[in-house]
């Protein structure tokens, strides 16, 4: 393994620390509303309602998210 | 690639059902209009699918988006993703045939038949996770 190889992948993990914190920040508000103590808010209520509905639009429409498809293997 | 392994390892504890007391809908919310049962089911539905569907949604566009070096990595990222892919969409076009089916008519049945199909995705999301982890 060379050097240059080991500093690609360290390139590549701190370009994409941002994306993974902000994915495990949403997972952990979901998480929260599943599992709360008490009153789930009717603002939490929107907001999983809201992005259910759009999923189960864009899926019955046939419209996968870009990096869904399958595309050809790099040269 | 530590980073990438300590992401995982945190989004596979958020993802572990943790058994606390049953959370109560706000009345007037979505899920619990005023003067009707509330359907904490389907908020609970909507939920496990959200994080399935999250999981799945960011394997995927982190493998796109970091493709070259990925493949250097590991060509077998890619081509187990490649394998999930055309399941995670089906699966998703079940989710969302099922919960239209439960919204219509709100029956037992029909939840029953959601809930099949999330863990399906729930499923998915795991093996996705794995193909990173994996290789």
């Amino acid at each position: 393994m060379d050097i240059a190889f080991i500093i690609t992948c360290i390139q590549l993990c701190i370009k994409s620390a941002p994306d993974i914190a902000k994915f495990v920040k949403d997972a952990k508000a979901f998480v929260d509303g599943m599992f709360a103590w008490g009153m789930i808010s009717q603002e939490q209520q929107e907001k999983v309602k809201a992005f259910a509905d759009a999923c189960q639009t864009a899926a019955l429409a046939n419209q996968p998210p870009p990096h869904w498809a399958v595309e050809d293997d790099p040269a | 690639m530590k980073r990438i392994l300590i992401a995982v390892m945190m989004l596979t504890l958020a993802y572990t059902p943790v058994a606390c007391k049953s959370p109560q809908l706000a009345s007037g919310g979505v899920y619990a209009p005023a003067g009707q049962v509330a359907d904490l089911q389907l908020y609970q539905a909507d939920v496990a699918y959200a994080l399935a569907f999250g999981t799945i949604d960011s394997v995927f566009k982190f493998e796109r988006d970091n493709r070259l070096v990925l493949w250097k990595l590991s060509p077998k990222i890619k081509r187990t993703l490649d394998d999930i892919r055309p399941q995670a969409w089906a699966a998703n076009q079940r989710w969302a045939i099922a919960r239209q089916a439960y919204i219509t008519q709100p029956i037992p049945a029909n939840m029953t038949a959601l809930q099949t199909v999330i863990a399906k995705a729930q499923q998915l999301a795991t093996t996705a996770q794995a193909a990173l982890k994996g290789n």
